[in-house]
Parts: structure tokens; sequence; C-alpha cells
């Protein structure tokens, strides 16, 4: 089946007055219909700017360096803004970060999505938008009444619901929702997350999921890509990529996070700062921060390969499949922070 | 029999008793004062010397507002401050600046804490300038001891920048050099970490830790974050709508959690691992604005076992269920 959006080698960078930033570099992902990808990585790592990248929504200073983005087999970037505009909500709709802003003040809820509605399906009568949106509001859980309020009405969390309503409205085939939930209360947060993984799994939608939250990805995602400055560094099933994670920055990244399940284990520490995307560290973007790094990984950009059927990783030096951080003895031993997350893992 | 009191008595360092804080609502222009928001209801507890209390609770609950009286920045309605055995709000002159001293703050959002028209310099030694302390040469030789003690190194370089050069991470840590700078014995920490991004926020996390042990410090360690707090803290307390709910030991709430609301908020934290699949929270409704409160529970509305007979009896005060572990509801 042909996958429903393919990102091919695609790099994007964006010109400031101090260079070229690299903010997407090389990026070769697909996504199949009805598939939830999780994208994680820390700020400025890219997330939004891929995003950004499929809906087209890219600031004047952005340019599309190599590869391109293909929905549904059509290059995004050689359609015309008649086919971008139609792609645009019926094809993929978008969540923004900041839900509370995203909705304009001073018109009604219901009628800001009744709007979107009719400019998109211009068969649709505005009476069937309403009941449309009525159907929507049930869907995410806000009482039907409340269309008829403004915004300044709702609360964050009902806000957010609408606005999630809002990108449902024209049955799109993808959705991204770019961390819906990072504003909000866990109680809020969970119900969220149950419900668009409902609805997602109701109608046979394909999800992007970006978050910079390991626990939230892992709860919402069939497939797992990890993102560290500007680059994909692992693709992977969920499952696969948080059981064995194989590139060292998604090792780390797992336990670097608190779980409040199991035993508390020892928590890992990446030293140092991810890097200025104006001149990034040669080879693997990561090396400077990496226990193992060797010669090779500051001189030559790691592939991207499979290390196990449907799993990718770009690094010279992956960690064991089994979750050994040490690979016998090549690297010599591993400092103590690498001694002890591999301790941690077997148990 | 009096001496074991005594150590236990100079062992607590902090001692809030039945602290509350009442905002006045206004209902339009003339009517000040007849509505009172109840950000801080009636909260009880105790710190310990070089022990870390994790205050956790879900946006308004009134988290912030305590931290917030506690370091002086906000003036309780009632209730009492005791640090080291002195009754906060009775300190004047000469005690009140050595107070202001003992207690530190660290905030949130370090991209806002800092003045950016200071150099890191400037912005540490500030407590040092406003307390008189030393002489120029002895507060810069403090200040760069400070960053290297909070990890930025090497001093000389970050002296004479400003914010606007440092990382997130970067200006969390000035911004605890500057708390730690008056050498304090009690710390309210904000959220230190929640603006921080992963790779960071555990250095800080583990900072904070190391601090402890090294100098002593005892923090009040304010966080929405179950997951964090149970890393860092001894023990836990949670609020809810200005209440204390449940306080115990961090391990004995997370795995044993006995008010129905903790646990509804136990189960709502997203766990890092696909396999596992969380019960579904048992909650009803959303988060109300404390306003004049009913006496009843203050979660009577959205609590799955409450019964009528929560309805009629006052707010259940905290109870002792097992020892250090407290909890404030009528079916416990």
């Amino acid at each position: 089946m042909d996958p429903l959006l393919q990102l091919d080698d695609f790099t994007m960078h964006y010109r400031t007055k101090a260079g070229w930033v690299q903010a997407v570099d090389g990026v070769t992902l697909s996504l199949a219909k009805g598939q939830a990808l999780g994208l994680v990585g820390e700020s400025g790592c890219g997330k939004t700017s891929i995003a950004m990248s499929i809906m087209k929504l890219l600031p004047y200073n952005a340019k599309v360096v190599r590869g391109r983005i293909l929905f549904e087999g059509r290059d995004v970037y050689s359609m015309t803004d008649e086919e971008v505009r139609r792609m645009r909500w019926k094809g993929v709709a978008m969540v923004f970060q900041a839900a509370m802003n995203s909705l304009n003040p001073v018109y009604r809820v219901g009628n800001q999505i009744v709007e979107a509605i009719v400019t998109h399906e211009p068969e649709t009568s505005e009476e069937e938008a309403w009941s449309r949106v009525a159907s929507l509001f049930e869907l995410v859980g806000i009482p039907k009444e409340r269309m008829h309020n403004y915004p300044h009405e709702y609360s964050g969390g009902m806000k957010q619901r609408a606005v999630i309503a809002m990108a449902l409205a024209c049955n799109p085939k993808l959705i991204i929702a770019d961390e819906p939930t990072t504003a909000l209360d866990v109680i809020v947060q969970d119900r969220i997350l149950r419900e668009m993984d409902q609805i997602r799994r109701k109608i046979n939608m394909s999800m992007i999921y970006i978050s910079h939250d390991v626990s939230v990805i892992a709860e919402v995602s069939d497939v797992v890509a990890v993102m560290y400055a500007g680059k994909l560094v692992e693709l992977g099933r969920a499952d696969d990529v948080f059981k064995r994670p194989r590139h060292p920055y998604t090792y780390s990244l797992m336990r670097a996070y608190p779980s409040i399940l199991g035993e508390k284990h020892e928590l890992a520490t990446i030293p140092g700062e991810p890097p200025n995307l104006l001149d990034p560290p040669p080879g693997c973007r990561f090396h400077p921060r990496c226990d193992r790094a060797t010669s090779e990984c500051s001189a030559a950009d790691p592939v991207w390969r499979e290390v196990y059927p449907g799993h990718y990783c770009a690094c010279h030096n992956p960690v064991e499949a089994d979750g050994r951080w040490s690979d016998g003895g090549r690297l010599g031993k591993g400092t103590d922070g690498g001694e002890e997350l591999g301790s941690s893992s077997n148990g | 029999m009096a001496v074991p009191a005594m150590a236990e008595a100079t062992d607590t360092i902090l001692r809030v008793e039945h602290l509350s804080k009442h905002y006045p609502v206004s209902r339009g222009l003339f009517q000040r004062g007849k509505l009172f928001l109840h950000a801080v209801d009636d909260v009880s507890f105790e710190v310990k010397r070089r022990e870390v209390l994790g205050l956790v609770g879900e946006s308004g609950c009134g988290k912030t507002t305590t931290g917030r009286m506690i370091a002086r920045l906000t003036v309780p309605t009632t209730g009492r401050i005791i640090v080291e055995g002195a009754d906060v709000s009775k300190l004047q002159g000469a005690a009140s600046s050595e107070f202001r001293r003992k207690v530190q703050m660290i905030f949130q959002d370090p991209y806002e804490s800092l003045d950016p028209r200071m150099t890191i310099f400037d912005i540490v030694a500030e407590p040092l300038n406003v307390n008189g302390v030393g002489s120029l040469e002895e507060r810069e030789e403090r200040v760069a001891e400070m960053l290297s003690l909070v990890g930025i190194s090497p001093p000389s370089a970050f002296l004479f920048r400003f914010p606007h050069e440092l990382s997130g991470g970067q200006r969390q840590r000035v911004a605890i050099a500057r708390a730690l700078v008056m050498d304090p014995a009690f710390v309210v920490a904000d959220e230190p970490t929640s603006m921080l991004d992963v790779s960071i926020r555990t250095g800080v996390m583990k900072l904070l830790a190391q601090l402890r042990e090294d100098l002593g410090i005892s923090y009040l360690y304010i966080t929405h974050d179950l997951a964090v707090a149970r890393y860092l803290c001894d023990r836990i307390a949670v609020m809810y709508l200005g209440k204390i709910v449940e306080m115990a030991g961090a391990e004995e709430i997370i795995k044993e959690p006995l008010h129905p609301y903790t646990k509804a908020l136990i189960s709502a934290v997203p766990v890092p691992d696909p396999a596992v699949r969380r019960p579904v929270p048992t909650i009803k409704g959303g988060i109300s604005k404390p306003i004049n409160p009913p006496r009843r529970c203050r979660f009577y509305e959205r609590c799955p076992v409450a019964k009528d007979s929560c309805a009629e009896q006052d707010h259940p005060a905290l109870k002792e269920i097992s020892k250090g572990h407290f909890v404030a509801c009528h079916d416990v």
C-alpha cells in the first residue's frame, strides 16, 4: 500500500542575519494510513519545522534545500496554491501548540468551525455544517450547547478540545498535533489523549503527534521518530524504540525521564547542550555529547540504516540490541554514567 | 523526656500553621470585597532540616501562593510561618533581613527571572550588595565560587556576559546561584525545571539534590509533575483547591495513595512505556475556582466515592492514618 505521507531526504534551512540555520536535515520517513507517528525531541530540534513544512506554512526566510514531501503521492512543493488550499483541512489538519490563542476571541466557537467547513466544502449548507459541529463537539466531549459560547467562556482544556474538533471538521486524512496538551494539567491531558486515540481509531485517521515528552509519545504512538538537532536519529515501532533504543541519544533520553512506575532508577544526564544549528558539529551532530563517540563520529555523517526490520537508526556505534550499553570492550570501559545505565537496564 | 522533644524542635526548620490566603474577587467596579478566592486555606505542615518537601497539584491549587507566602513575597491572610523557631510575620529590622538571607526562592522561568540588562556578576552579586555583605573583592570571590558550584565554569568566562547569551539551563543555574549566594538554610523552588528540556533538566535536578547533600539546604519543591517530585523529594504533599489532601513519604504516596484525588492524579500521569495501559482515572468534571467555597469537602463534586454524608460534614481534617501518612478524607 502506498504511504499517505512520505518525506524523502527532506532538508529545510532558515536564512537569518547570522547565517543559515540548518533546522531540518535529510529527514526520511513515511506514514501509512491509520498510523500514529510520535515525533519526539527537545526544543529547537526541528519537530515543529517539519510540521510546518508538511502544511506548507513556512515563513518567508525558509528554504527547502533538498528532498521532497509527498502527500498521497504528490509533491507538496510543486502543488499550486489552490491545490495546497484543498490539501489543508481536508487532507492534513493541524492542531497548533498554543490552542488557547488559535481561536478568534470575537467569534463564537461554533461559528469559527462552521466557517472552516463551508469554506472548504462549498457544497455543504450552513445547516449541515452546524449539525456536524454538534456531532464533533460530542466526539471531543464538549456539551453541544457550548458551541454558541465565545472562547473566553471556555476553560483551557475545552479550548483545546474545540481546536481538535475544528481540525477534525473536514474529515482530514492526517492530523498533525503539535504539543496539544503541553499547557494542560495531567488529568485534562489524560482525557484528551484518550479521546484523540479513540477518535483516530474510529475514523481510521493518521496522526503525527509532536511532543518533547517521552511518556506522552509512548502512550499515543504506533511508530516513534526521534529527532536531534535537525536530524532524525532513530525511527521504529514504539515497542522497539522504547524497549531497545539503539541510538545513544534515544537511550539516554528514555532514561532521563522520571517515571512514577516501577523502581526508582538513576536518571541519565546528557552532558553539554544541544548545538547551535547555524554551525552544527561535523559528522554526527550528537557526537560532542555522546559517551560512545569515537573519531569516526566526528569525521563522517552516520548512515541511516535498518538495524532491525522496520527499526532505523543513524549511528556509527549503536547501543546493543539487548540494551547493553557496552559493546564487548571495543569502546573500552564506559564512563561511570554508562556503566550505571547499563546495569540498571539489565535488571 | 524533654530532651528528645528539644532535639526534634530544633530539627524542624520550617513550620507552617493554619496558613490561609484569601484574595478579594471583584464583582464590578464598586462591589469589591464581597467574594473571596480561597487560594490557600488552612494549610499546616513542617519541613525538617535537610529535607525536601514536594508540594504537588494542578494549576490553581495554591501551591505557588503557599511558596510565595513562605518566602514573604505575599502576605498571608491568617496563619503563622515559623522559621527556625521565629514567627516570620513578627520579624522587624535586623531580624527581618536575617530572615531574608535564610529563605530564598528560585522561580519557574529563567527567561523572566533574570534582568536582561544586568551582567551575570551583577545578578548573582545583587543579594550581597543589598545586604551589604563583604567588600567588592570578597563579593567577586563569592560570586565566582557560587557559579562554579552550580556548574557554570569557568566562572570568569561568564561573569560579564548577559542573560541572553546563556541557554535556558545555564540561566536556571545562574538563578540557583543567586538564590544560594546568601547561604540560605531554606529554599522555595517553584517549578525550577519545568521550563527546561529533558537533557538539561536532569542536570538541574541532580544539582539541587547535590546542593542539599553538600550544604544541608532544605527545600520546598513546588511542581505539577509527580514523577519529578518522586525523584527529588523525601515527602510529598498533594494540594487540591487550597487544601492539602494527602501528605506522606514520596514512595509511599506514589505506591499507596489513599485520597481519591491523589489516586486520580497518579493514574493520569503518562508513563514512558508503550506496553503499559493505565487505568482510566475515576474523577468527574473539571477543576473550579474556590470562590467562597462551601464548608464541605473541597473534592466533593468530583469525587468518585463521595457519599451523602460528605456533603453534610465540614472539609475533613488531615488525619494520620499510619506513621507519617496524612489524609483528609471522610472515607479513609
